[in-house]
Protein backbone atom coordinates (compact mmCIF):
# COMPACT_ATOMS: atom_id res chain seq x y z
CA UNK A 1 0.00 0.00 0.00
CA UNK A 2 1.38 3.42 -0.87
CA UNK A 3 2.20 5.39 2.27
CA UNK A 4 -0.04 8.40 2.55
CA UNK A 5 1.11 11.99 2.51
CA UNK A 6 -0.01 14.77 4.80
CA UNK A 7 0.48 17.85 3.13
CA UNK A 8 -0.17 21.92 4.94
CA UNK A 9 0.52 24.47 2.67
CA UNK A 10 -0.38 28.35 2.58
CA UNK A 11 -1.08 28.77 6.01
CA UNK A 12 -1.87 32.42 6.87
CA UNK A 13 -2.20 32.90 11.03
CA UNK A 14 -2.10 35.83 12.42
CA UNK A 15 -2.94 37.37 16.06
CA UNK A 16 -3.84 40.95 16.53
CA UNK A 17 -2.75 41.68 12.92
CA UNK A 18 1.18 40.13 13.37
CA UNK A 19 1.81 37.58 11.07
CA UNK A 20 2.77 34.09 13.06
CA UNK A 21 3.03 32.40 10.60
CA UNK A 22 2.47 32.85 6.56
CA UNK A 23 4.12 30.76 4.27
CA UNK A 24 4.66 27.46 5.40
CA UNK A 25 4.60 24.06 3.28
CA UNK A 26 5.01 21.28 5.59
CA UNK A 27 5.25 17.71 4.16
CA UNK A 28 5.26 14.05 5.80
CA UNK A 29 4.91 10.92 4.18
CA UNK A 30 4.28 7.77 6.84
CA UNK A 31 7.66 6.29 7.07
CA UNK A 32 9.36 9.30 7.94
CA UNK A 33 9.83 11.94 11.27
CA UNK A 34 10.07 15.41 10.48
CA UNK A 35 11.79 17.63 12.97
CA UNK A 36 10.28 21.16 13.44
CA UNK A 37 12.71 23.74 14.99
CA UNK A 38 12.09 27.76 15.70
CA UNK A 39 12.58 30.06 18.82
CA UNK A 40 9.70 30.42 21.55
CA UNK A 41 6.66 32.05 19.79
CA UNK A 42 7.54 31.27 16.04
CA UNK A 43 4.48 29.48 16.02
CA UNK A 44 5.43 25.42 16.09
CA UNK A 45 2.68 24.47 17.85
CA UNK A 46 0.34 26.80 16.58
CA UNK A 47 1.27 24.77 13.44
CA UNK A 48 0.73 21.58 14.90
CA UNK A 49 -3.20 22.45 16.25
CA UNK A 50 -3.65 23.93 12.75
CA UNK A 51 -2.77 20.27 11.35
CA UNK A 52 -4.66 18.60 14.17
CA UNK A 53 -7.73 20.93 13.69
CA UNK A 54 -7.67 22.86 17.05
CA UNK A 55 -6.81 26.12 16.11
CA UNK A 56 -8.08 28.15 13.13
CA UNK A 57 -5.93 30.19 10.58
CA UNK A 58 -7.08 32.95 8.24
CA UNK A 59 -6.03 30.61 5.51
CA UNK A 60 -4.73 27.13 5.63
CA UNK A 61 -5.18 24.07 2.89
CA UNK A 62 -4.22 20.78 5.07
CA UNK A 63 -4.39 17.23 2.95
CA UNK A 64 -3.75 13.85 3.12
CA UNK A 65 -2.83 12.00 -0.37
CA UNK A 66 -4.65 14.65 -1.68
CA UNK A 67 -7.55 14.54 0.04
CA UNK A 68 -8.65 17.85 1.91
CA UNK A 69 -8.64 18.00 5.50
CA UNK A 70 -10.63 20.02 7.70
CA UNK A 71 -9.77 18.88 11.74
CA UNK A 72 -7.17 16.26 11.59
CA UNK A 73 -8.85 14.15 14.23
CA UNK A 74 -11.72 13.29 12.80
CA UNK A 75 -12.13 9.67 12.02
CA UNK A 76 -8.77 9.42 13.73
CA UNK A 77 -6.48 10.75 11.10
CA UNK A 78 -3.89 12.57 13.27
CA UNK A 79 -3.31 12.06 16.64
CA UNK A 80 -1.65 14.93 18.86
CA UNK A 81 0.58 15.22 22.17
CA UNK A 82 -0.28 19.06 23.89
CA UNK A 83 2.36 20.14 26.08
CA UNK A 84 -0.02 19.92 28.75
CA UNK A 85 -1.43 17.03 30.53
CA UNK A 86 -4.60 15.72 28.79
CA UNK A 87 -5.73 12.53 30.26
CA UNK A 88 -9.16 12.38 32.19
CA UNK A 89 -9.25 11.65 35.61
CA UNK A 90 -10.95 8.79 37.29
CA UNK A 91 -10.54 6.36 34.56
CA UNK A 92 -8.57 3.07 34.47
CA UNK A 93 -5.87 3.53 32.47
CA UNK A 94 -6.40 0.76 30.77
CA UNK A 95 -9.71 1.21 29.70
CA UNK A 96 -8.57 4.91 28.52
CA UNK A 97 -5.82 2.86 26.45
CA UNK A 98 -8.15 0.33 24.70
CA UNK A 99 -10.26 3.18 22.95
CA UNK A 100 -7.19 4.94 21.11
CA UNK A 101 -4.51 2.04 20.84
CA UNK A 102 -3.77 0.95 17.16
CA UNK A 103 -3.35 -2.94 17.39
CA UNK A 104 -0.16 -3.15 15.98
CA UNK A 105 1.28 -1.52 19.01
CA UNK A 106 -1.13 -3.60 21.55
CA UNK A 107 1.88 -5.94 22.74
CA UNK A 108 4.26 -2.69 22.61
CA UNK A 109 2.19 -1.21 24.49
CA UNK A 110 1.63 -3.74 27.47
CA UNK A 111 5.43 -4.30 27.33
CA UNK A 112 6.38 -0.88 28.34
CA UNK A 113 7.00 -0.93 32.43
CA UNK A 114 4.79 2.55 32.60
CA UNK A 115 1.50 0.63 31.11
CA UNK A 116 2.90 -3.19 32.59
CA UNK A 117 2.86 -1.39 36.36
CA UNK A 118 -0.68 0.83 35.99
CA UNK A 119 -2.80 -0.48 33.70
CA UNK A 120 -5.19 -1.20 36.12
CA UNK A 121 -4.71 1.87 38.33
CA UNK A 122 -5.96 5.63 37.19
CA UNK A 123 -3.77 9.07 36.22
CA UNK A 124 -3.58 10.23 40.18
CA UNK A 125 -1.66 7.24 41.03
CA UNK A 126 1.16 8.32 38.58
CA UNK A 127 3.79 10.76 39.49
CA UNK A 128 4.22 13.83 36.55
CA UNK A 129 7.00 11.94 35.06
CA UNK A 130 5.48 8.64 34.61
CA UNK A 131 2.06 10.12 33.46
CA UNK A 132 3.89 12.35 30.95
CA UNK A 133 5.85 9.15 29.77
CA UNK A 134 2.08 7.38 29.85
CA UNK A 135 0.73 10.34 27.77
CA UNK A 136 3.73 10.40 25.33
CA UNK A 137 3.00 6.53 24.44
CA UNK A 138 -0.42 6.57 24.54
CA UNK A 139 -0.33 9.09 21.05
CA UNK A 140 2.24 7.37 19.51
CA UNK A 141 0.46 4.17 19.56
CA UNK A 142 -2.85 5.45 18.80
CA UNK A 143 -4.61 4.73 15.57
CA UNK A 144 -3.68 7.95 13.79
CA UNK A 145 -1.89 7.80 10.63
CA UNK A 146 -0.28 10.83 11.22
CA UNK A 147 1.40 11.27 15.10
CA UNK A 148 1.99 15.30 16.01
CA UNK A 149 4.15 15.49 19.19
CA UNK A 150 4.22 18.56 21.05
CA UNK A 151 7.53 18.62 23.38
CA UNK A 152 7.45 14.80 24.03
CA UNK A 153 11.25 15.22 25.25
CA UNK A 154 10.26 18.20 28.07
CA UNK A 155 9.84 16.44 31.57
CA UNK A 156 11.51 13.17 30.83
CA UNK A 157 14.74 12.04 32.11
CA UNK A 158 18.07 11.71 29.47
CA UNK A 159 17.58 8.00 29.87
CA UNK A 160 13.87 8.23 29.21
CA UNK A 161 14.31 10.35 26.08
CA UNK A 162 17.01 7.54 24.54
CA UNK A 163 14.18 4.83 24.83
CA UNK A 164 11.73 7.08 23.78
CA UNK A 165 13.59 7.75 20.33
CA UNK A 166 14.05 4.22 20.00
CA UNK A 167 9.91 3.85 19.62
CA UNK A 168 10.03 6.46 17.77
CA UNK A 169 11.57 5.59 15.29
CA UNK A 170 10.15 2.11 15.30
CA UNK A 171 6.54 3.79 15.06
CA UNK A 172 7.80 5.91 12.35
CA UNK A 173 8.25 2.80 10.41
CA UNK A 174 4.50 2.51 9.79
CA UNK A 175 3.01 5.91 10.61
CA UNK A 176 3.94 9.75 9.70
CA UNK A 177 5.45 11.85 12.44
CA UNK A 178 6.00 15.55 13.16
CA UNK A 179 7.22 16.92 16.40
CA UNK A 180 8.81 19.30 18.08
CA UNK A 181 10.70 20.31 21.11
CA UNK A 182 13.58 22.86 22.27
CA UNK A 183 15.77 19.88 22.97
CA UNK A 184 16.83 20.42 19.75
CA UNK A 185 19.43 17.60 19.73
CA UNK A 186 16.96 15.03 20.16
CA UNK A 187 14.83 16.68 17.80
CA UNK A 188 18.34 15.91 15.13
CA UNK A 189 18.95 12.37 16.42
CA UNK A 190 15.46 11.10 16.13
CA UNK A 191 14.08 12.90 12.67
CA UNK A 192 14.53 12.54 8.91
CA UNK A 193 14.17 16.10 7.85
CA UNK A 194 14.42 19.08 9.46
CA UNK A 195 12.45 22.36 8.98
CA UNK A 196 13.28 25.34 10.76
CA UNK A 197 9.89 27.93 11.24
CA UNK A 198 11.69 31.49 11.65
CA UNK A 199 9.58 35.24 10.94
CA UNK A 200 6.83 33.21 9.79
CA UNK A 201 8.32 30.87 7.28
CA UNK A 202 9.32 27.34 7.07
CA UNK A 203 12.94 26.72 5.28
CA UNK A 204 14.06 23.48 4.98
CA UNK A 205 17.57 22.18 6.92
CA UNK A 206 19.67 20.39 4.47
CA UNK A 207 22.92 20.38 6.97
CA UNK A 208 23.51 21.45 10.29
CA UNK A 209 25.18 24.75 9.42
CA UNK A 210 22.05 26.46 7.89
CA UNK A 211 20.77 26.37 11.82
CA UNK A 212 23.45 29.00 12.36
CA UNK A 213 23.18 30.72 9.15
CA UNK A 214 19.40 31.54 10.09
CA UNK A 215 20.44 32.57 13.82
CA UNK A 216 18.38 29.55 15.22
CA UNK A 217 22.29 28.02 16.69
CA UNK A 218 25.09 30.26 17.49
CA UNK A 219 27.38 27.70 16.99
CA UNK A 220 27.48 23.94 15.75
CA UNK A 221 28.78 21.66 18.57
CA UNK B 1 -21.23 1.83 18.80
CA UNK B 2 -19.65 0.16 21.78
CA UNK B 3 -16.87 2.82 21.22
CA UNK B 4 -18.77 5.81 21.01
CA UNK B 5 -20.91 4.80 23.97
CA UNK B 6 -18.19 4.44 26.13
CA UNK B 7 -16.07 7.96 25.23
CA UNK B 8 -19.63 9.17 25.53
CA UNK B 9 -19.61 7.98 29.31
CA UNK B 10 -16.13 9.19 29.78
CA UNK B 11 -17.09 12.84 28.96
CA UNK B 12 -20.31 12.84 30.54
CA UNK B 13 -18.73 11.90 33.97
CA UNK B 14 -16.90 15.43 33.96
CA UNK B 15 -20.51 16.49 33.67
CA UNK B 16 -22.72 14.10 35.92
CA UNK B 17 -22.84 15.48 39.49
CA UNK B 18 -23.46 19.06 37.74
CA UNK B 19 -26.23 17.64 35.32
CA UNK B 20 -28.11 14.99 37.97
CA UNK B 21 -27.94 17.94 40.45
CA UNK B 22 -30.01 19.71 37.97
CA UNK B 23 -32.56 17.26 37.39
CA UNK B 24 -33.30 15.89 41.52
CA UNK B 25 -33.00 19.95 41.62
CA UNK B 26 -36.31 20.44 39.23
CA UNK B 27 -37.97 16.79 40.02
CA UNK B 28 -37.99 17.95 43.30
CA UNK B 29 -40.16 20.97 42.67
CA UNK B 30 -41.75 19.31 40.51
CA UNK B 31 -42.66 16.45 43.37
CA UNK B 32 -43.50 19.18 45.54
CA UNK B 33 -46.08 20.61 42.87
CA UNK B 34 -43.88 23.93 42.84
CA UNK B 35 -43.10 23.61 39.21
CA UNK B 36 -44.75 22.65 36.19
CA UNK B 37 -43.26 20.05 33.67
CA UNK B 38 -42.66 23.08 31.22
CA UNK B 39 -40.51 25.05 33.36
CA UNK B 40 -38.59 21.99 34.76
CA UNK B 41 -37.39 21.87 31.29
CA UNK B 42 -36.06 25.16 31.32
CA UNK B 43 -34.38 24.80 34.44
CA UNK B 44 -33.01 21.91 32.52
CA UNK B 45 -31.90 23.73 29.87
CA UNK B 46 -30.53 26.47 31.70
CA UNK B 47 -28.57 23.83 33.17
CA UNK B 48 -26.59 22.60 30.22
CA UNK B 49 -25.87 26.05 29.92
CA UNK B 50 -24.37 26.25 32.82
CA UNK B 51 -22.95 22.91 32.16
CA UNK B 52 -21.10 24.40 29.27
CA UNK B 53 -19.67 27.27 31.66
CA UNK B 54 -18.88 24.52 34.54
CA UNK B 55 -16.73 22.45 31.87
CA UNK B 56 -15.15 25.49 30.53
CA UNK B 57 -14.18 27.23 33.67
CA UNK B 58 -13.00 23.64 34.96
CA UNK B 59 -9.06 24.25 33.83
CA UNK B 60 -8.46 20.37 33.94
CA UNK B 61 -11.47 19.38 31.87
CA UNK B 62 -11.14 21.69 28.96
CA UNK B 63 -7.29 19.93 28.91
CA UNK B 64 -9.00 16.53 28.76
CA UNK B 65 -10.54 17.52 25.32
CA UNK B 66 -7.48 15.97 23.30
CA UNK B 67 -8.19 13.15 24.77
CA UNK B 68 -11.42 12.86 23.28
CA UNK B 69 -10.12 14.83 20.12
CA UNK B 70 -7.30 12.14 20.03
CA UNK B 71 -10.70 9.32 20.33
CA UNK B 72 -11.53 11.10 17.00
CA UNK B 73 -14.75 12.93 18.68
CA UNK B 74 -15.01 16.40 18.40
CA UNK B 75 -16.31 18.09 22.15
CA UNK B 76 -19.59 19.67 20.25
CA UNK B 77 -20.40 15.85 19.12
CA UNK B 78 -19.65 14.61 22.27
CA UNK B 79 -21.99 17.48 24.34
CA UNK B 80 -24.77 16.62 21.88
CA UNK B 81 -24.78 12.75 22.82
CA UNK B 82 -24.15 13.98 26.72
CA UNK B 83 -26.68 16.27 27.04
CA UNK B 84 -29.07 13.84 24.66
CA UNK B 85 -28.46 10.67 26.67
CA UNK B 86 -28.76 12.81 29.98
CA UNK B 87 -32.24 14.20 28.96
CA UNK B 88 -33.47 10.56 28.23
CA UNK B 89 -32.62 10.16 31.87
CA UNK B 90 -34.27 13.53 32.94
CA UNK B 91 -37.61 12.56 30.58
CA UNK B 92 -37.96 9.40 32.41
CA UNK B 93 -36.98 10.30 36.24
CA UNK B 94 -39.67 13.25 35.95
CA UNK B 95 -42.38 10.68 34.63
CA UNK B 96 -41.93 8.49 37.57
CA UNK B 97 -42.10 11.16 40.02
CA UNK B 98 -45.04 12.48 38.03
CA UNK B 99 -46.59 9.04 38.84
CA UNK B 100 -49.13 9.38 41.90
Amino acid sequence: MEPLILKTDSVLLEFDGRKILQDVYLECKQGEVVGILGRNGCGKSSLLRIIFGTLTPSYKHVSISGEYIKKGYKNMRVAYLPQHNYLPKGIKIKNLAMNIIDDRFSNDLAAHPIYRDYHEKTIAELSGGELRQLEILLVIYSKADFILLDEPFTHISPIQAEALKIIIKKCAQIKGIILTDHQYYNILDVSDRIILITNGYTRPIKHKDDLVTYGYLSHIN
Amino acid sequence: MNYTIRITWYFYKSLIIWCLLVSFFAIYYVFEGELNIALAFIVKIFGYASALGVRYLNYNSSKTNFYFRNAGYSINRLYVYTFGFDFLIFIILISLSTIR
